[in-house]
């Protein structure tokens, strides 16, 4: 007999949200993303905070990570998030789902400038 | 189940539409900074410049010494205000400056690390950077009060 049910595979949607934003906090001068609601990636289950996943019209998604950095060159710290999420994305299949990859930062932080995880 | 493609507003979207802060775009996304992180490296900058005692005016600094007690915000923040555009700050800074100090070297090095450290950190290209000194610091004036528990 069969007990319990099937836990729904995520979607491509929350997929991206998770590796993108995993993918950003490894990058050394992310502090962490921002805990606003209208900054998250959610569904009834999960929520993902910090990044903004949003269906285009060609299939992909646009990716926004919206973060609190550490007080360093903001532009630099941007490019190496992004090719730190395009390179995730990619060995986690999702490549041709992933759209643009925009950085927000919100905050930074003096004085933490750690690595993410 | 599939989702709903949602409506919201993307980082992307919100650039084109020409919003808010200054968004500058790459090949793949686009990068933006809210004004608020161009606030806190001013902040930043400022109190890097010796001579310089503390940020606000005195309204200014009795609110901040209050809000920050109850972690409600940054010393950072406190006296300065910025006018961001897609390329460009301006930066307004009211100060107080350690009795003794010349004035206007402060203020000139002020300027000089503001636009400095904005300029690095942001890619932002600094107009102006208007420094109000609206008090000087007496050593002795206040004295803190002393501690009511170890």
């Amino acid at each position: 007999m069969r007990t319990g049910g099937t836990t729904p595979r995520p979607s491509t949607r929350l997929q991206l949200a998770r590796v993108a934003l995993d993918a950003a906090l490894t990058v050394a001068g992310v502090v962490g993303p921002v805990g606003a609601l209208e900054s998250a990636t959610a569904t009834a289950r999960d929520r993902v905070p910090g990044v903004l996943v949003v269906a285009l019209n060609d299939r992909r998604y646009d990716v926004s990570l919206h973060l609190i950095a550490a007080v360093v060159p903001l532009h630099d710290l941007a490019d190496r998030i992004r090719e730190r999420v395009v390179r995730a994305a990619t060995a986690a299949g999702l490549a041709r789902a992933l759209g643009p990859v925009n950085v927000v930062f919100e905050d930074v932080v003096a004085g933490e400038a750690r690595a993410g995880r | 189940m599939a989702e709903e493609p949602r409506s919201r507003k993307t980082a992307s979207q919100a650039v084109t539409a020409g919003e808010e802060i200054s968004p500058l775009a790459a090949e793949r996304g686009a990068t933006r900074i809210a004004d608020a992180v161009v606030t806190k490296v001013a902040g930043i900058a400022t109190h890097e410049v010796p001579g310089v005692y503390a940020l606000g005016g005195g309204a200014a600094r009795a609110i901040g010494t209050m809000t920050q007690a109850v972690g409600m915000s940054a010393r950072t923040a406190q006296g300065v205000s910025v006018e961001v555009g897609e390329r460009e700050a301006a930066v307004d800074l009211t100060i107080v400056v350690d009795y003794g100090e010349s004035i206007p070297r402060v203020a000139q090095e002020v300027r000089e690390n503001v636009i400095r450290r904005i300029e690095g950190i942001t890619g932002l290209s600094v107009t102006e950077v208007n420094v109000t000194v609206d008090d000087l610091h007496v050593p002795g004036e206040e004295e803190e009060a002393p501690a009511r528990v170890e």
